[in-house]
């Protein structure tokens, strides 16, 4: 295959893959993905399924046109079905972001990887030729189906359309075509302004890169057909029919239809991104909703007849919270803090909107959050991507977040108040899970005298595995658990299932399989700390805890307050063994330390400088701190760097020299002689001297013999991705060993890292399902020697 | 100087400010470095090309009212460091992570017939265009992160809070499935 060939693909990956690729952040994104799959319409989850599934529409479409009379044939009921393969005529409601839902007889259909389409920012490349969307019945059931619609059908909320041939067409449900325009481009979204008066929306290749005119244009009909190219896409008009409303940014003007250049500027929401979460108008006032560091300022901006301010702006209320702005809609939805208590509650009030609250007698859908979504509560302090409709008798809306149960979308019947959860995986929970009633009976397994547990709760000493290239810690074990700390829960070791149950320290939160928070819990080789109340504490084993330091203020009487331990990367040994020194990362009054070395003995805390984006990879060996892929620059600004070592003011000082073409992370092995393993930018295995700032070239079996080496122990250990298997090579025998061979390919094995007592290696393995993360199994293999032994506990199925 | 958000760069790009290319080099210039370097392998080609890509981008804003300034400045640098290392390595492949990452996937966009050739570069980018479209954001953000910005394993694990096996078999799977799209859509 050629390069350019290769280039010329990649080059064709639409800007939203490239923007969700380049914005992302794992850590930030644990939680918030599933809002970002929803805030690009649910198509994410639904288009995955739905290009096994037939083409329904299109098909029943092509039919259609192969037949347009509609005559029977042999297959006498095919005429029955609209275009979605459905019985009945098909409506269309609009929803509140201009989004479409359809219904039949049976069904809903909500098509979920078309947008409102007000920017073409929001979807990037060309108007698509298809579109995924989610079908479910309109009474009973609970799951959505996704489907794929093979062709382009729009609505206005009123009328159908299609569009082929470079033509647009009003159909009806059965694909009965009328010619009605001649459009050059392909259309993605079409909305009425007015009886005769509509604005049409496509997508052209490249557009947001090249700069290339929007093809947003104003289409009469009949008559004129496409005039006007226009550049703003999100546009309003107040009924009439005369007046165009439009937003550019975090501005709105007005303009006369026919001059839809000549605009007034009606209201500016200042210079702060997304400055306004949503506008409407009617043919008196101007409503908009800005947003601050607050929360959202709900304004009303009195209009003349010619579509001018005729007043001052008036704030109707402040909220922390955004309330759908749908003034002529029957409903709306909040999304707010009742008290303490999240909530998302629907008011079908007949009132309007405005002012908010105005009404609240009927709650006919109130749930809190934490019960849809467990501690993954959506971010509160924006604006929730969320499409309401309001059919004749439903309110039907889409939930910000996937629930914990798969919760997509909410029905509610408004003759009966009725409401359902609909998902395409969404399962209605019944019955509470079992596993209740096992952590509760739990605590009484532990009956011996308190004397013979440690600060865990288990039996024997405590040793910690260690990451064998960050120093990290997340696992440990002792006689007779072995402790994910990380998520505050542990298993016994013993019994061949793997069930996980809370650790019983109080300060440790409740055990939450699918939290990914980490408590500020960290052990190290026999000894359990703790952080809360500022206060670091070691736990003994009676439960007791003794302050280590008191964080409030330093020795050098600076106040120290507020800080926030994120994750201990090593720990340096005082002269009795103990942990003398901490090197941690964490914040202090909420600015970021980057790396930061704490001395338990002095209670001081060095920040360590880094560069502006903080170095991934920090290696603590007995007596240094390094950083690897550090970069500075020098005084001709040009970057340099790649390892530094730490001095005691926490300066980072060069190690090594442009020579060594440290690569980006890389992967290092630094040895207590002061040794680095590592790979060049060429991929080429090296080996660099931290003193001398020497660097050799060295055969890939030396650099394999040292890059998998367990610090202390004359042996390798490594996956092999390729065969699947878990290897051990002792440094003083020959060959390697396989220690575990995983069969099932759809498991991702994590080597959870080391510890060594006694010359005796002990080596943590855990297999995970991909999709789910699911734990399936923990291995701790013993090697003493040429003696291997392990034991392992697994999740039942 | 303090980070800038995109609206802020935006407005000193309008106002023809020069601070705005110091300010985007210091928020953006180690990331797009990056990116170069992957593709380029080659730290003095890489970082010139940064410097071209903020040359393009003063020039382009205005008009251009970019959304999102990394996604915006990453096409720039990529398209940049293609096109440097297209003219550099006409007729013998580089190193780097691009090689890389072209190895392992150029056996699922290349006809199994015919290994050399690729059926049609515009059909395939569109189908994979369709086929990101069905995947979890981050299986999508993972994939681009690999074959468009030729993010190392590490970088990518680093980046997603993952393990670099998980980022490894995510890909594998990912790739396997976009062979057999690409081959339901009579692609390959």
């Amino acid at each position: 295959m050629k390069e350019q060939d290769y280039i010329n693909i990649m080059n064709r990956i639409r800007k939203d893959h490239i923007e969700n690729a380049m914005l992302w952040d794992g850590s930030a994104q644990k939680d918030s993905r599933s809002i970002r799959r929803l805030s690009l319409g649910i198509g994410a989850i639904a288009a995955c399924i739905a290009v096994v599934i037939g083409c329904i529409g299109y098909n029943v479409h092509l039919e259609h046109l192969a037949n347009p009379s509609g005559e029977t044939s042999g297959a006498e009921n095919k005429e029955q079905l609209n275009l979605f393969g459905g019985h009945g005529e098909i409506k269309c409601t609009l929803g509140n972001d201009s989004s479409i839902l359809y219904s039949d007889d049976e069904y809903f259909y909500f098509p979920t990887n078309i947008g409102a389409g007000q920017d073409n920012a929001a979807v990037g490349g060309p108007s698509p030729d298809s579109f995924s969307y989610l079908r479910w019945e309109k009474e009973g059931g609970s799951v959505c189906e996704p489907r794929t619609y093979d062709g382009i059908l729009l609505s206005d909320g009123e009328r159908l359309y299609t569009y082929h041939d470079e033509q647009l067409f009003i159909t009806d449900s059965r694909g009965n075509e009328t010619f009605c325009s001649s459009v050059p481009w392909k259309p993605c979204r079409i909305q009425k302004l007015g009886d005769d008066w509509y604005f049409l929306s496509a997508y052209i290749e490249d557009s947001w890169i090249d700069g290339s005119p929007q093809p947003y244009v104003f289409l009469d009909m009949p008559g004129e057909g496409i005039h006007h190219p226009f550049n703003y896409g999100d546009v309003r008009s107040d009924g009439k029919g005369d007046t165009l409303y439009f937003r550019s940014e975090n501005q709105i003007y007005s303009a006369p239809r026919k001059s839809p250049n000549q605009k007034t500027l009606l209201a500016d929401a200042g210079d702060a991104p997304d400055a306004i979460a949503d506008w409407t108008v009617d043919e008196n006032n101007l409503y908009y909703i800005a947003v601050s560091d607050d929360g959202f300022q709900y304004r009303m901006k009195p209009l003349n007849p010619d579509a001018e301010v005729k007043g001052r702006d008036s704030i109707i209320t402040n909220a922390h919270y955004y309330f759908n702005m749908q003034k002529s809609e029957l409903f709306s939805v909040s999304y707010y803090y009742h008290g303490y208590e999240p909530v998302i509650e629907v008011c079908a009030s007949g009132e309007p909107v405005f002012p908010p609250g105005a009404s609240s007698e009927l709650y006919p859908y109130r749930v809190t959050m934490a019960e849809l979504w467990g501690d993954h509560l959506p971010d509160l302090d924006v604006r929730p991507d969320m499409t309401f409709f309001d059919t004749d008798e439903y309110i039907i809306f889409t939930l910000p977040q996937e629930g914990v149960h798969g919760e997509q979308i909410v029905q509610i019947q408004k003759s009966t108040q009725d409401c359902r959860c609909l998902g395409v995986n969404y399962v209605p929970q019944e019955t509470k899970p079992q596993e209740t009633e096992s952590q509760e009976t739990e605590p009484a397994d532990i009956t011996n005298a308190a004397s013979d547990l440690n600060a865990l709760g288990g039996r024997g000493k405590i040793r910690s595995f260690q990451d064998l290239y960050t120093n990290e810690t997340g696992f440990a074990e002792d006689d007779e658990y072995i402790y994910d700390y990380y998520r505050g829960r542990r298993a016994r070791k013993t019994g061949g299932d793997l069930v996980f149950e809370p650790l019983s320290l109080p300060q440790i939160p409740e055990y939450d399989p699918d939290s990914d928070q980490m408590p500020n819990l960290f052990i190290t080789d026999g000894m359990v700390l703790l952080v809360h109340d500022n206060t670091l504490f070691e736990v003994h084993p009676d439960g007791t805890q003794t302050a280590l330091l008191d964080l409030i203020a330093d020795s050098a009487g600076d106040p120290l307050t507020d800080l926030t331990i994120f994750q201990l990367f090593g720990f340096a040994p005082d002269a009795s063994g103990r942990p003398g020194k901490l090197f941690l990362n964490g914040t202090v009054q909420n600015h970021s330390l980057g790396g930061a070395i704490m001395d338990l003995n002095t209670g001081t805390l060095v920040k360590l400088t880094t560069d502006e984006n903080a170095p991934y990879n920090f290696k603590v060996t007995d007596d240094a701190v390094y950083a690897i892929d550090y970069y500075f620059s020098d005084a001709q600004n040009q970057y340099i760097g790649g390892l530094v070592r730490y001095d005691d003011d926490g300066k980072a000082v060069p190690v090594s020299t442009p020579e060594w073409g440290i690569p980006n992370l890389p992967e290092a092995i630094i040895e207590s002689n002061g040794t680095i393993w590592f790979r060049n930018q060429h991929d080429e295995p090296l080996k660099g001297n931290v003193e001398d700032h020497s660097v050799t070239t060295v055969s890939e079996d030396e650099f394999s013999r040292h890059n998998h080496n367990i610090p202390g122990a004359a042996c390798d250990v490594w996956l092999d991705d390729a065969a699947h298997q878990l290897k051990f090579r002792n440094s003083e025998e020959s060959g390697e060993q396989i220690l575990k061979e995983f069969h099932n390919p759809e498991w991702e094995i994590v080597i959870r890292g080391f510890y060594v007592e006694n010359g005796v290696i002990h080596i943590a393995v855990s297999a995970h399902e991909y999709e789910s993360e699911k734990l399936i199994s923990l291995t701790v293999f013993t090697i003493d020697g040429s003696k291997v032994s392990s034991y392992e506990i697994t999740n039942p199925a | 100087m303090p980070d800038l958000n995109d609206s802020q760069l935006l407005t000193l790009f309008n106002q023809r400010d020069q601070a705005a290319l110091a300010a985007t080099e210091k928020q953006f210039g180690r990331f797009c470095l990056r990116i170069a370097n992957n593709i380029l392998g080659c730290r003095e080609d890489a970082e010139e090309c940064v410097n071209d890509a903020l040359m393009k981008l003063w020039n382009s804003i205005p008009p251009e009212q970019p959304h999102s300034f990394a996604a915006y400045l990453s096409v720039i640098v990529r398209n940049l460091a293609c096109s440097r290392r297209t003219a550099a390595n006409a007729k013998k492949r580089g190193g780097g992570e691009f090689t890389v990452a072209l190895a392992e996937i150029e056996d699922t966009l290349a006809s199994p017939e015919h290994p050399e050739a690729v059926l049609d570069t515009i059909a395939i980018g569109d189908a994979l265009n369709r086929f990101l479209d069905t995947l979890p954001a981050e299986t999508s953000a993972i994939f681009v992160m690999r074959y468009w910005s030729d993010m190392s394993i590490k970088e990518i694990a680093a980046r997603c809070g993952k393990g670099q096996s998980k980022v490894k078999m995510t890909l594998l799977r990912t790739r396997n499935a976009l062979k057999e799209y690409l081959e339901q859509e009579g692609l390959r």
